[in-house]
Parts: C-alpha cells; sequence; structure tokens
C-alpha cells in the first residue's frame, strides 16, 4: 500500500469502515511510514476529542413534532377543498349574524313603540277628531319642530276621544283654540282644513211672562244641531252641521 | 409478515394500513422515525430547534407522499435522503449563520456534571475548536463526517442518501478528517497530545 491510498482510508479506518483486509493493509504501512502513522495519530486526536453523543428528544418534545404534523396535516387537507366547500360556513355564519341583527331590531321595535298602523286603522274616520289646529305655518320654523307638530297631529288622529288640555299642550300648539273644529280628509290626513265655527245665536224670543228667570238661556253654548229640540222655525235659520262630510265641504265649497 | 409472497417490514405494514386509510398508522410510522429523523437533522443544522423544525418538514413531507409509496420501499433510505437535502438547504438558506451550537449541546459537549470544573473547560473549549472547524469543512465532507461521526448512518445509507457509492463516501470521510488535521494545525489539540 502507498502512502496516498493509505491516507484515502484512513478517514474510513478511524470509524471502522473497512474491511478486515483494508484495515490490515493500513496497520502494516503505518508501521513502516513514520508520516501515515503520525496522520493517523492526529486524526484519532482529533476524532476522539469530538464528543459523539446526540441529543436526544424528549417526549414532550417528540409530542410537538407530532401534534404540529398533524396540524400541518389536516391544514393541507382542508386547503385542497374546493373553495366553494370552504367558504359554505363562512356564509352560514354571516347568514346566521344578518338574520339575528334582523330580528332584533323587530322584536326592539315591537316592544319599543306602539303599533300605531293598527290604532289608526281602528280609529273612526278622520272627520270627526276633533284636534287642535295647527300654527301657521312659519318659514323659519325648523324641522324639529314641524315634526313635533306633526307627531301630534298623528297621535290625535290615532287617539280621538283624548283631548288636549291647553295646560299639557306643547309649545307648538299651545296657542290652539281646544274649541275649535278642523277637518281632516281622508285621503291626506296632515292637511287639516279649519272648520269655521257655526254661530248658532238665538232668535230674539219674544218676553213671554213664563219666563224662566231661574233657566237662564244659553246663550254661550253653541247648539250645533237643533233638529232633535229645536222648532221648524230655528231650524230654517240654523245650518245643520250634524254630519261633518258636510261641514268639511261646506266653508270651501261655499267660498 | 408475509404479504403475496414477500416479506414486509413493520414500516411496510404500517405503510399499507394508511393506504387502505388508517390514520393511526401514520402515526405509529413518525413514533418509530422521530428520533433519527431528528438526530439526522440535529447533525446537520447543530440547532436543538432547528432540528425540530426540520424533522417536522420531513413528517409532512412523508404525509403527502405515503400514498405513493409501496410497501417494499425502503422508507429509512427515503427519509435519510428527504432529510438530509432538506437539512442541506436549510443550512444553505442560513449561510452558515446558525452553525452555533445551542446551550443544551454545549452543556452536553462539557462532559459529566461530575467531572474537574478545569477539564470540563477544557473539553468545551476542545469541542467548540473542533465544531467550527468542522463547520467550515466543504459540504459533502461535512455531512459524511457528522453523519458517521454521531453514528447516525453507515457508509452504504448514506451512500444511498447523496446518491453516490460507498467508496466515494470513504473518500468523503478521509478527506474531511485530513481537512480538519490541517484546519487544527497548531492548535491545543494537536499541540498538546505532540508535547505529551
Amino acid at each position: 500500500m502507498k502512502c496516498r491510498q493509505a491516507q484515502e482510508l484512513i478517514g474510513a479506518y478511524l470509524y471502522g469502515d473497512l474491511s478486515a483486509e483494508e484495515m490490515r493493509d493500513l496497520r502494516v504501512h503505518a508501521q513502516e511510514c513514520t508520516l501515515c502513522r503520525e496522520d493517523l495519530a492526529s486524526r484519532g486526536r482529533i476524532v476522539s476529542s469530538l464528543d459523539d453523543s446526540v441529543p436526544a428528544l424528549s417526549d414532550e418534545e417528540r409530542q410537538r413534532i407530532a401534534w404540529s404534523v398533524r396540524g400541518a396535516v389536516r391544514k393541507e387537507q382542508y386547503s385542497r377543498k374546493p373553495l366553494a366547500a370552504r367558504l359554505v360556513p363562512t356564509f352560514a355564519l354571516a347568514g346566521v349574524i344578518v338574520a339575528g341583527v334582523f330580528v332584533g331590531r323587530y322584536v326592539i321595535s315591537r316592544s319599543a313603540s306602539p303599533p300605531a298602523h293598527r290604532t289608526v286603522a281602528k280609529s273612526p274616520a278622520g272627520p270627526s277628531v276633533k284636534i287642535k289646529e295647527l300654527p301657521p305655518a312659519d318659514k323659519n320654523a325648523n324641522s324639529d319642530q314641524l315634526a313635533d307638530q306633526v307627531s301630534e297631529l298623528i297621535q290625535s288622529l290615532m287617539y280621538p276621544s283624548a283631548t288636549l288640555q291647553p295646560d299639557r299642550a306643547s309649545a307648538s300648539t299651545r296657542a290652539l283654540s281646544p274649541d275649535r273644529h278642523y277637518v281632516i280628509p281622508q285621503e291626506n290626513p296632515f292637511i287639516v282644513t279649519p272648520v269655521p265655527r257655526v254661530e248658532t245665536r238665538p232668535a230674539p224670543a219674544p218676553p213671554t211672562p213664563d219666563a224662566d228667570v231661574t233657566n237662564p238661556p244659553k246663550d254661550s253654548v253653541p247648539e250645533v244641531n237643533k233638529s232633535d229640540t229645536g222648532t221648524d222655525s230655528e231650524a230654517t235659520q240654523l245650518p245643520r252641521v250634524t254630519d261633518p262630510k258636510n261641514a268639511e265641504t261646506t266653508p270651501s265649497d261655499n267660498n | 409478515m408475509r404479504q403475496k409472497g414477500t416479506v414486509l417490514t413493520e414500516d411496510g405494514v404500517l405503510i399499507s394500513r394508511f393506504q387502505e386509510g388508517e390514520a393511526e398508522a401514520f402515526d405509529r410510522l413518525m413514533a418509530l422515525h422521530t428520533d433519527k429523523v431528528f438526530a439526522l437533522a440535529w447533525g446537520v443544522l447543530q440547532n436543538r430547534e432547528d432540528a425540530m423544525d426540520a424533522a417536522q418538514e420531513v413528517f409532512i413531507k412523508l404525509h403527502s407522499t405515503l400514498p405513493r409509496f409501496s410497501p417494499s420501499d425502503n422508507l429509512n433510505a427515503w427519509l435519510y435522503r428527504v432529510c438530509l437535502n432538506h437539512c442541506i438547504d436549510r443550512k444553505r438558506r442560513a449561510k452558515w449563520t446558525s452553525s452555533e451550537l445551542s446551550d443544551d449541546d454545549w452543556e452536553r459537549l462539557q462532559g459529566s456534571k461530575d467531572d474537574e470544573p478545569e477539564f470540563r473547560a477544557y473539553q468545551s473549549e476542545m469541542g467548540r475548536i473542533i465544531r467550527k472547524a468542522v463547520d467550515q469543512l466543504p459540504e459533502r465532507q461535512r455531512v459524511v463526517f457528522i453523519l458517521r461521526h454521531y453514528k447516525l448512518l453507515s457508509i452504504n445509507e448514506i451512500g444511498d442518501a447523496m446518491g453516490c457509492t460507498p467508496g466515494a463516501v470513504k473518500a468523503h470521510l478521509s478527506r474531511a478528517t485530513a481537512n480538519l488535521r490541517d484546519r487544527l494545525k497548531g492548535t491545543v489539540i494537536l499541540e498538546a497530545r505532540e508535547v505529551d
């Protein structure tokens, strides 16, 4: 064996990877060659100085590797699914959320406000309603005041039997006269036409000696319908305003 | 185990079970090979966390490749080849910057805790010098030296994993030790023994 051939085998010799014949030939050459013998000794020191133990995994580290691999495998399998199949849970969740929002808003609105439309439907027709007169439209009135007026008007429509007391009236309606009649057309209840008060002034009755001084004539109370109790002569003098529909058309038509 | 006239190893049995839909067979395969793959990765990367990451990626690749395996294929050779290539690529990407040993590894290299502190310090210093020299070896020499020094693979297995003959592996190993000798000439490792 020559030196070059021996040096090619020293590395494998140190780790026992040579055949028996190769090992024997190398030993023989090293005994004869000082350079190769020193070379073999030097490499042997290096190899023996370097620890050859490998760090072992703990059980926890083995589990960590296994869990990471399983997680990555599941993720990979999920990504292989078609896009539509992956989006189904997302769309389902979004649908549930939207439906929940709508149901929640519906429940809240029902519990917070009275069912106005039902009351209006059950309420009597508009012309018989006695409401307050809206103040004349102010060009500078802000929208809040207007909204306030409209809401009160709607309240009056919804609860026609309720009379608005002056002390309970709002600032916008305080100046109205609660005793006046107004007509609300059915086709547009927001247009209110005041009905002029029919002044029923009784004819000067001839002084009768039988007059009851204890029951003075009711001058202050307007007699709208005298057909039931009044005489024929009185009926001819007083206008009949018993039907609100007639009353509605009377002032405007006459004009 | 005999199946259709061929003797299957435990790996072969687990591979065919996995291909039949038994997911637990893959877990068993992982448990059988995790230590070896980790050791191989640690040998190349010389870093515990990096080696664990590399082992994970090798098994993830195995899971996607296993359906195409034949039960008679050599799973060990495939694992070593894939692990080596993966670690070498990883090492190249890191540009050899992460070759420093971790604290645990240094503690291991410092020897037994029963040793004298001076001796442990001496061992630690020698180990650090040698490791630095190993890291500076050419790639194939370095890989072959580590695989053999830590007894991770045999000469034939290294040849299978690296795609070369056993004779070429022996030559790489001898050149690696010769290179280390040249690089460590004049250091305390060689001079101290020569004085003795």
